[in-house]
Formats: structure tokens, C-alpha cells, sequence
């Protein structure tokens, strides 16, 4: 960006560019989903953390939901901080988020803190964090950014494919290693989705569809591992590994669910049966004790939240904005999708949490910090297409 | 959005972009938020109550509270059979490693408090998946308090009580046979346990709640439905337990005396009701321990090569205790049975007490080759029918059913319980008494087409004196009793009552006639006939179970086991005799079967011998304690046995007056004036005649003696014997001094050490050269 040097014209560009309010639909959404998730985290971890089996809480049954209600607080802070920023900044600094989240994906692997068999955790003190996440925000920023830059050659091999390719093929190398899977799914499907944003012929999707499909048939092939998820997938009742298990008890909840639910705080599948009832299976709880009725509700929340994130995208100012917008949102759409399709074994299961419900400090902040900079970019929007 | 690319068209977003967003907002934002509410639709409406049942079914628990167990009663309400709370111990696994509590310590401890293995229970605490391991059943509340004390000490979650009953029987192994057993699961294995079983259990308490996925209580009750536990009915059998005990007692003497191989069995009936007062099988076995099998059958099972043997003779040894031979077993009844023949040709007028009956040795029966032998071959000559019942005569029993007729004869047993009539003639035929115990066997009987065959009437002939049949002992008494009270089958029953929490009868068993099979004059008949069988001491063959001052009828049997004769070519019999008291007003029948005397005992092996004298040893028992009074004839009463007056503290001569004014004679020992000792003691019964042996100033001497042996001895040798040991003699047999009475048993071994007074039991029976055959 620049700027006339005469101070009419730097009063005049001021006023021109004097940020205005953001776009209230989508913070309104924003604030109702997390207020909802805070709660659900109370109502779904309550019993884990009296009960206490990991002996994490010291049987304070709000452990948890505290901990999670001070994130969301400082979130809700950081988005509203976020939001501020002009997306220059942004823009300024995509490469550099990018950049600082392979450095710390190179660290986890040093200074990683291990759990459940994999090492993805970056312990600063006691808070923790996923560099993951970091990651994803880092592949949005930067990939819009060279978007902006190759803009016009973005139908060719080697700048509409090779760099983002090469960076993604880093990035999940590394999540890979960790090991990852869930998150590599993620950052693939973000990076594809911006690259087909960005404009790439849509035949090296086709091929890339087709790589996936094959790459998939192979792994089913070659690795038990991966066809036993399937055979679970397909049958969970008759599966005796943990995968199974945590379906079965999730399909329970929702099942149990029925129209209306066993109402707010009165589920029983929490009380142990269902497992990461406060994490990636928040929205078995959810079902349970709010019902078909309560369930659908918050999904036409999202819904209305990632349309209206779209909205925004398409509405921008810039491209970079468009992108970053578009970016932000369809993560939020993929994990989102993800994770209710997974607990209600729609895809075969793998850990994705939901976002703004699932019990997670240091994810939630991110998530909000990327809604602060949809909600940046909604400042840019014209009046008169605001609405 | 108008599309200028000249201006901004760096900066503002181009319709690719567009495009492709909306596209993304088309798929991300609702087709995929659509299909998402499909799949709840799916999950939550239409699978709904699939997984809702699902749940509920992981989610509930149930615990159950044992309801606490009738009580068995004998007939004048003494416990027979009770339930007392105990507890199981049992670990949760899971648990112990959910909170990592010290196994070592919870194997070491329990080990010490319930005495099981340290090993056994630190395996039991490795298996995490569980969530209930049983340690220990039925353990007492001080052990179970102990266990308690423990777990709340070091709050242990992983180890836990919970509540049971077990049951006791007071009396151990008396009457275990109509008592029966119960097995760990508290439901009846056996006997009135097992038949009363729905009455006795009571229903047990449920309680179903919601817990969490550890089977702990929720926060807060979500789901709660409970129903108490409701106590069993106490049940009031028949059985006296004093008459119970005596039956054992002198069935078990029986055992002993005769060297019986095979178990024997008893029953004494109420004869006007057909309740069972007494039903004892010999070998018992303790109800505490039920599964313990004796010491002669653990010496075998030892003594197996194989762990499979050994189970399988374990197991048949429990099978053999556990079976209640008078209804469970079948045997040829012998003659025992010519009770029911006679009764039938009286009732028929096909005999009259005046008809005589000669007995040549041996007679012809048509349709079979050899003639029918009497037990004496040398033949009875003429006799009455009472003299035929009294020798037990088979030639004249061959006899009276001729004179009956087979298809009278036929009918007869139907009448009497022993077959069922059918339409099918060609059939074999069977019955059973009814009673309220499982177990119970059919009688085999040959088809009506065979035994009414005017052709052959071997059947018949066989039938009149009881053999080539087969029935139980349960079916004989019910039938004789029929015979002796006035002529009514009456149906056998051990329950009188079943009363519930509250003490009110919810079931009365009322006496239950069957039918009328004959008149009361002949019954009257058949018992005064019966009593000659025992009161005659010249010609009755009961004779041995005859008690002084008491009015005894009955009969003898002796069964060869033919089949088994045939089988193997060993000779093996059942002895038995059914007597019946008061012979004027019957009350109760006993009826004493042994199987297989042994040759060894020096007896020789008939009902007459060694089932007779048991019987009049039980009526000797029994008849006083039901209130019975004994009416003693003069020759009775001068040969009873009598209790030694106390002469302590008199002077000598004082002493001898008062002894010998008692019928006993004296010897003194010591100088001195006064009596200061006497022996036997005050109050002992000893023969008439005896030496009492009185202390002047003086004391017995601490020494003891070697019993000699005095079988075969008279009574009077005996007491004479035994006097110049110091020993002193006692018998409850009747006409103890009477001719060819001789002593068969004694309560000391011979060659055994005995102390001064000693008062020695002995057994006579009348063994004379007439009386040895198998009648």
C-alpha cells in the first residue's frame, strides 16, 4: 500500500480508509457458537473431572470447563484485537507465520511433549500448543499471499502448482512424522482449496483426485492398520478395537438423543461410557442431552456462520482478503464437517475437534485469532455491500 | 459486482475467484451441513429406539438382594433346615488398576482373613478387564467384618462385599434324604429342598439404576426402580425328628451288626394318614458338606490311577449318598408281600380263618417246568392260614392265589398303588406312590396279557409270594399300611404345611385317601393275623421283633437278587420286615430293608434275623416316645431289666435288703458299715438278677478289664459271666431269658478295655433250627 505525501491527502486517504465496524452477522454467530461450546465443555466434561480416572482434576468437577472459559475470554479478547489489524498486516507477515510454524514443526519432534503416542504438543510453561494449528493459519496467510503475487500465472505448472505443492509436501512431511494424520488431512484439504481458489486448472485436481484415490487403495492394501479402520467403519458393532468402541458408544449418545434429547446437563453416556466426551466427541454430548432438535440448531449455526464467512470473501476489498477469508472459513467449514461426519461414523474415525466446542485452550485461541481476521476483513467491505 | 480490468484489477478479487468461492460456499456451507442433518435424522429419529435400548442396557445395573430362605420344620416345629446372611467376596479388577491399588497387599490380606491361596488371589487381581472376580463365598460376618474393616482402612475400591445366605442344617445328617440340599446359587438340589423349592426361595429383591460406565452411583439419581426382596414360606414336614433319629440309630447298629454291603433303608408311616415320620437311607452324608463323600469311598477314590477316575467315582460315590433308596430303589418285596396277598383272599372271601393249607415242601404250578419250593423243603404240613402267615409258608401262598385268580389278583394291584391299569393288556405296567419327593421310581409289573394267562400261571404263583416283580419300599408300606388302618391307600406325603412370613398356612396337606381297597373287618383281620406273626413266640417268624409290653404285628422278606444271580452267579439278598404297632389300633408301620448282609457276621442272613430285631429295636424306641404306654404281661414283667435302686449312705445289711428286695443280688467290698459307692450308679438299668457291687468305706479300684466275648450266650450265661468281671448286662430285646433266645451283638467289642460298672448293651434274638430259612 502507499500513500500521498500531503497531509490533505493522508487526511483525505484517512477518512477514505478509516476502518469501519465489522461484520456483525458473523461475530454474532461466532459469539452464540462459542458461548454454546463453553457450555456444552462444562455439561460434557463435568463428570470425567469429578470421576477423575487419569488423575488430572483432583475431582473438581468445573476443571476443565474454567480452564476453557479462561481461553475463550482471552479468545474472544484476541479476535476482537485481531480485528482491528488492517489486513495489511497480515499480508505483511504471511510468510513469517508460515515460516515460524515449520520452525516449531521442526522442534516437536526435540522438544515435544509426547501423549497418546505421538508427539504434537509445544509446551511453553504449562500452556500447550499445537504447532499444527499454527499451521494452518500459516498455509491460508501465505498461500493467499503468493497467490496475490503469481496472480495471472496461477494456470501454470510451476507457479500455480510447484510452490504450494513443495510447501505442503514440508508441512505434512512434518506432521506426518509426528505422527499427524488427522491434521495432514486437514492442511491438505485447506491447501488444495485455496490453490483451487487461486485459480489452478481444475484437470490437476482431477489428477489429484485420482492420486488420492490410488494412494488410498494402496494403503488399504499394504497396512492392516488402516484396512481395520475400515472394516470398523463399516461395522463398529462387531469391532473390538478402541476405534470401535468409542463409535459404538458415540452412536449411543446420539441415538439416545432422539428428538429432543435427555435435556441440558442430563446426558448418562458422559458419565464415562463415551470416551473424549469433551474433546473430539463434544457433539455426541451435544445430540444427547439437545436432541435432533438442539443438534441441527447448532448446525445451521455453522452453516450460517461459514456462508456468511463466504459471504465476506466474496465481498472483499481485495484479493488477498478474498482468499484469506474464503481460507479461513473453509477450514473452519472442513473441520466442522469433519467431525460431526466422524461421530456420527459418516467417515471412518479419526481425531478432528470441533470448533468453538471441543475442550482445547490453545486450538480455541487460534480459531478465534483466525475469525478476528475474517472479522478484519469485514471492516473493509464497502457500505453498500455491507448487510 | 461490476468486472473492470483495468482498475484495481490487481487488488479487487476476479471472477475465478468468485466463482470458485461460491462454489466452496455451495458445498462447504450447506450441501454438506444437509447431508450432515440427514445423518442425525437417521441416527436420532428413525434408530432412535435401537440405540436408546442400547444404551439403557449398558447404562443400568442391576443388583439383587437374596431373599432370605424358608425355614424347614420337622413336625413339631424344630428346625430342620435354616438360612443364616453371610457374604461373598469378590474383586474388581478394573477397578484395582483404574486406581492402582497394591495388589500385593490386598492377596496378602485376604489371604490371612478368608485362609485361600496368596497366589490365587493375586492371579485373580491381574485380570484387568473385569470387573467382578469371586474370591470367597459364603463367608461368616466376623470374616466378612474383617474384609470390611480392611477395605475402608486403605479405601480400597477394587475389593467388595456383597450380601448371600447360607443354609444350615442343625441336625447334619439326619433325614438328609427327605431334607435335601441347596446348591451355591441358593436354589434346592435335592429333596424337600428341591420339590418345595418355589415355596422356600421367596423372591429376590431387584434394584435397577443408572451408574456410570464403572458401576458407581451417578452425581445425582437419574434412574431408580427397585423391588424388595420377599422371604421364602417356611415349610412343616412330617418328619419327627426323635423318631428320625431312632431310625437311624438302630438302622445304622444294623449296618454294622450284619455287616450290611449294599446300604440299607427305613421308613416309618403314620398308617391312618400316610404321612412319612421317618425315612432314613444308610450311607447318609452331612447336608453341611454335602459333596463330602465317607471314608471308605475317599479311600477308593485315592486309590484310582487317573484324575478322570477319581472324578468319576467321585461322583458316583455323591450320587450314591445322595440317593433316598426307599423311593428311589426297586426290589423284589419277597415275602413281605403275602400281607397284601392275604388281605386280597380275605377281602374276596377266597380264604376264612379256618381253611387249612397243607405244605408237602414243594407244589406244581401250571405252565412251569419245576414245582414251586417252600422255603422249608421238608415241608409245614397242615396249618391254619394264620399258621401259614406265621411260617411264612410259600406252598400255602401259592395256594391262596390260586384261590384268588390272577385277573382278581391283577386288579388287587391296582388297587394297592402298585400298577396303573391301562387298556392296553399287552403292556408292562408301573406306578408310583405320588409323594412330594423327586425321585421317586416305578414299580415293573408284568403286562396283564402275561400274568392272567390261564395257560401259565407261573406269574400268579411267583406274584403270591412276591417275587418276579419289582416295586419300591415306599410302595410296600403305603400298601400294607392300607391293609392294617381300616383298608384305605392313603397317599404318602413328607409336607403337612407350608407357612408364610407371617406364620399362616398358605398350603395344609390334608390326609389323602386314594380309594377303599378293603373292609375294615379284614383289615382287623390281617392285623390280628400279623400280630400272631410276632407275638407267637413258638411259631411266628417275627418273632425277633417283638417288645415286651407292646402289641407288635408284622412280617419278615428275604429276596434273593435273582437278576444278579443270574448276572454273576454271587447270591445276594435283601432282608427286610414291616411291622406294624399297636397291633390292636395300628399307628405307625415301620418298614426296615437291608441290602446284602454279609455271610461274615455269623448270623444267618434273613429277615428274620437281622430285619426283625431292628424293627422291634425301633418300636422299642419309638412306641414310649409316642406316648404309647407299655402293658407288661406277668412273665414280662418278671424278666424286664431294672433300674438299680441307690443304697448309698445305708448301712450294709440295709443295702443288701433293698437290693435284694429289688431282684438283684449284692457283693461287698470293704469292711467298713456304711455304703459310700455302688456300681453301677443309681438309676442304671441292668438285667434282673445282676450283682450290684457296693462299697463299704471302701473304693472301686481304678483297674480295667478285657470284655470277653459272649455271643451266642444265653442272657442269664451272659449276666453271670460278666458279673465275675465286674461288667454288668442291659437288652432291650424282649423275653431276654426266654429259650433259644442267644445274644447276636454287644455295645463293647471283645477284647476291647472296659471299667468296672460298665453297663454292656447286648442284642438276643431267637435263633432256633425251626426259624433259620429265607422266608
Amino acid at each position: 500500500m502507499e500513500y500521498s505525501g500531503t497531509r490533505l491527502e493522508a487526511a483525505e486517504t484517512k477518512v477514505k480508509t478509516a476502518r469501519k465496524g465489522f461484520d456483525l452477522p458473523f461475530f454474532v454467530l461466532v459469539m452464540l457458537l462459542l458461548i454454546l461450546g463453553v457450555i456444552m465443555v462444562l455439561s460434557s466434561s463435568y463428570a470425567r473431572a469429578y470421576y477423575d480416572p487419569g488423575n488430572l482434576t483432583g475431582g473438581n468437577p468445573v476443571y476443565y470447563f474454567i480452564r476453557q472459559l479462561v481461553f475463550a475470554i482471552f479468545g474472544v479478547a484476541a479476535m476482537l484485537f485481531a480485528s482491528k489489524l488492517p489486513m495489511g498486516f497480515f499480508r505483511r507477515y504471511s510468510l513469517p507465520v508460515l515460516a515460524l510454524a515449520i520452525i516449531l514443526l521442526l522442534l516437536v519432534p526435540l522438544i515435544g511433549v509426547r501423549a497418546n503416542g505421538a508427539r504434537r504438543w509445544i509446551g511453553i510453561g504449562s500452556l500447550t500448543v499445537q504447532p499444527s494449528e499454527i499451521a494452518k493459519l500459516g498455509i491460508i496467510l501465505a498461500f493467499s499471499a503468493i497467490i496475490c503475487r503469481y496472480r495471472g500465472k496461477m494456470k501454470t505448472f510451476r507457479y500455480g502448482i510447484l510452490p504450494f505443492v513443495a510447501i505442503l509436501l514440508v508441512v505434512v512431511g512434518l506432521l506426518i512424522l509426528e505422527p499427524h494424520f488427522s491434521a495432514s488431512i486437514i492442511i491438505i484439504a485447506v491447501g488444495g482449496a485455496m490453490m483451487f481458489l487461486g485459480g489452478a486448472r481444475l484437470i490437476w485436481f482431477i489428477a489429484a483426485a485420482a492420486a488420492v484415490g490410488g494412494g488410498i487403495a494402496v494403503l488399504l492394501t499394504k497396512f492392516p492398520y488402516a484396512s481395520t479402520r475400515i472394516t470398523t467403519w463399516l461395522d463398529p458393532f462387531s469391532s473390538t478395537s478402541d476405534e470401535g468402541y468409542q463409535i459404538v458408544q458415540s452412536l449411543y449418545s446420539i441415538g439416545s438423543g432422539g428428538l429432543t434429547g435427555l435435556g441440558f446437563g442430563q446426558s448418562r453416556q458422559k458419565f464415562l461410557y463415551l470416551p473424549e466426551e469433551h474433546n473430539d466427541f463434544i457433539f455426541s454430548v451435544v445430540c444427547e442431552e439437545l436432541g435432533f432438535i438442539g443438534a441441527v440448531l447448532i448446525l445451521a449455526l455453522f452453516s450460517l456462520l461459514v456462508v456468511r464467512g463466504y459471504w465476506i470473501a466474496v465481498n472483499s476489498r481485495s484479493r488477498y482478503s478474498c482468499l484469506v477469508c474464503a481460507g479461513i472459513t473453509t477450514l473452519l467449514a472442513i473441520q466442522t464437517i469433519l467431525n460431526v461426519a466422524v461421530v456420527t461414523n459418516l467417515v471412518p474415525c479419526t481425531g478432528i475437534s470441533l470448533p468453538f466446542f471441543s475442550y482445547g485452550g490453545t486450538a480455541l485461541l487460534i480459531q478465534m485469532i483466525e475469525m478476528g481476521i475474517v472479522l478484519s476483513a469485514s471492516r473493509d467491505i464497502p457500505a453498500s455491500k455491507a448487510g | 459486482m461490476k468486472s473492470n480490468p483495468n482498475s484495481k484489477a490487481d487488488r479487487n478479487p476476479n471472477r475465478t475467484i468468485l466463482r470458485r468461492t461460491l462454489f466452496l460456499m455451495l458445498v462447504c456451507g450447506i450441501l454438506a451441513f444437509i447431508a450432515l442433518a440427514v445423518r442425525l435424522y437417521k441416527l436420532q429419529i428413525i434408530d432412535h429406539e435401537m440405540y436408546e435400548e442400547l444404551a439403557i442396557g449398558q447404562q443400568l445395573r442391576e443388583t439383587s438382594s437374596s431373599a432370605s430362605r424358608g425355614i424347614i420344620y420337622d413336625r413339631s416345629m424344630k428346625a430342620l433346615a435354616m438360612s443364616a446372611d453371610v457374604e461373598n467376596v469378590y474383586l474388581s479388577p478394573a477397578e484395582i488398576n483404574m486406581y492402582d491399588e497394591d495388589t500385593e497387599l490386598i492377596a496378602e490380606k485376604l489371604s490371612e482373613i478368608l485362609g485361600i491361596d496368596y497366589d490365587e488371589i493375586l492371579e485373580k487381581t491381574k485380570n484387568n478387564g473385569s470387573w467382578y472376580v469371586t474370591v470367597a463365598r459364603k463367608i461368616e460376618p466376623d470374616a466378612a467384618n474383617k474384609v470390611r474393616a480392611f477395605k475402608k482402612e486403605y479405601n480400597l475400591r477394587g475389593v467388595r462385599l456383597e450380601s448371600d445366605t447360607k443354609r444350615y442344617y442343625p441336625y447334619s445328617s439326619l433325614a438328609c434324604h427327605v431334607i435335601g440340599f441347596v446348591g451355591t446359587d441358593n436354589y434346592g438340589l435335592n429333596g424337600v429342598e428341591l420339590k418345595y423349592n418355589s415355596y422356600l426361595a421367596g423372591q429376590n429383591g431387584t434394584y435397577r439404576r443408572a451408574t456410570n460406565a464403572y458401576g458407581t452411583d451417578l452425581m445425582f439419581l437419574q434412574y431408580e426402580d427397585y423391588s424388595g426382596a420377599q422371604s421364602g414360606c417356611d415349610i412343616v414336614t412330617t418328619i419327627d425328628s426323635t423318631i428320625q433319629y431312632y431310625v437311624e440309630k438302630n438302622l445304622a447298629q444294623a449296618v454294622e451288626d450284619y455287616d450290611i454291603q449294599n446300604g440299607a433303608g427305613a421308613i416309618v408311616m403314620d398308617v391312618n394318614t400316610g404321612a412319612i415320620l421317618a425315612m432314613a437311607s444308610i450311607g447318609g452324608y452331612d447336608l453341611n458338606n454335602f459333596l463330602d463323600v465317607s471314608d471308605e469311598a475317599k479311600e477308593i477314590i485315592d486309590s484310582a490311577p487317573t484324575e478322570e477316575e477319581k472324578e468319576k467315582l467321585l461322583g458316583d460315590a455323591q450320587q450314591l449318598q445322595w440317593r433316598n433308596k426307599t423311593i428311589s430303589d426297586t426290589y423284589e418285596p419277597g415275602s413281605t408281600f403275602k400281607i397284601i396277598t392275604l388281605s386280597m383272599a380275605l377281602e374276596e372271601g377266597a380264604v376264612d380263618l379256618e381253611d387249612s393249607f397243607f405244605c408237602g415242601g414243594n407244589v406244581s404250578v401250571k405252565g412251569r417246568t419245576a414245582p414251586v419250593k417252600c422255603w422249608k423243603t421238608e415241608g409245614h404240613g397242615a396249618q391254619t392260614l394264620t399258621q401259614a402267615v406265621q411260617h411264612s409258608c410259600n406252598v400255602a401262598f401259592v395256594n391262596i392265589g390260586m384261590r384268588v385268580g390272577a385277573d382278581t389278583f391283577y386288579k388287587y394291584c391296582d388297587a394297592f398303588g402298585f400298577l396303573n391299569l391301562t387298556a392296553d393288556s399287552s403292556e408292562q405296567l408301573t406306578a408310583k406312590t405320588g409323594i412330594d419327593l423327586d425321585g421317586e421310581s416305578g414299580s415293573i409289573w408284568w403286562s396283564k396279557d402275561t400274568f392272567c394267562n390261564p395257560e401259565n400261571m407261573s406269574s400268579l404263583a411267583a406274584a403270591s409270594f412276591g417275587q418276579t416283580f419289582t416295586i419300591t419300599p415306599l410302595q410296600l408300606i403305603t400298601a400294607v399300611s392300607a391293609c392294617v388302618n381300616g383298608g384305605t391307600l392313603m397317599e404318602p406325603y413328607v409336607v403337612q404345611s407350608v407357612l408364610d412370613d407371617s406364620g399362616n398356612s398358605v398350603y395344609n396337606k390334608k390326609p389323602t385317601p386314594v380309594r377303599r381297597v378293603i373292609s375294615e373287618d379284614t383289615s382287623k383281620t390281617v392285623c390280628s393275623i400279623l400280630e400272631q406273626v410276632v407275638g407267637d413266640p413258638n411259631d411266628g417268624t417275627g418273632r425277633n421283633a417283638a417288645v415286651a409290653g407292646y402289641r407288635i404285628g408284622g412280617k419278615t422278606g428275604t429276596s434273593e437278587k435273582v437278576n444278579l444271580e443270574a448276572a454273576t452267579g454271587e447270591k445276594e439278598y435283601i432282608v427286610s420286615f414291616i411291622g406294624i404297632a399297636p397291633a390292636d389300633d395300628p399307628q405307625i408301620a415301620i418298614l426296615v430293608l437291608l441290602d446284602s448282609p454279609s455271610n461274615e457276621s455269623g448270623i444267618y442272613i434273613s429277615g428274620g434275623q437281622m430285619a426283625a430285631p431292628t424293627v422291634g429295636k425301633m418300636f422299642a424306641d419309638i412306641l414310649p416316645y409316642m406316648g404309647i404306654e407299655p402293658e407288661y404281661s406277668d412273665d414280662e414283667l418278671k424278666a424286664i431289666d431294672k433300674a438299680v435302686p441307690n443304697v448309698k449312705g445305708l448301712s450294709v445289711s440295709e443295702a443288701q435288703e433293698k437290693l435284694k428286695d429289688d431282684g438283684f443280688e449284692c457283693r461287698i467290698i470293704g469292711t467298713g458299715g456304711v455304703i459310700n459307692t455302688q456300681l453301677p450308679a443309681a438309676g442304671a438299668i441292668v438285667a434282673e438278677g445282676s450283682r450290684i457291687i457296693i462299697y463299704a468305706d471302701s473304693s472301686p479300684s481304678a483297674g480295667t478289664e478285657i470284655m470277653p466275648d459272649i455271643s451266642n450266650m444265653s442272657y442269664s450265661e451272659a449276666r453271670e459271666l460278666l458279673s465275675s468281671y465286674g461288667l454288668f448286662i442291659h437288652t432291650n430285646s424282649p423275653a431276654a431269658f426266654a429259650d433259644g433266645r442267644v445274644i447276636v451283638s454287644q455295645s463293647v467289642e471283645s477284647g476291647s478295655g472296659v471299667k468296672h460298672g460298665t453297663v454292656i448293651e447286648v442284642t438276643l434274638i431267637a435263633s432256633d433250627s425251626d426259624l433259620l430259612g429265607r422266608y
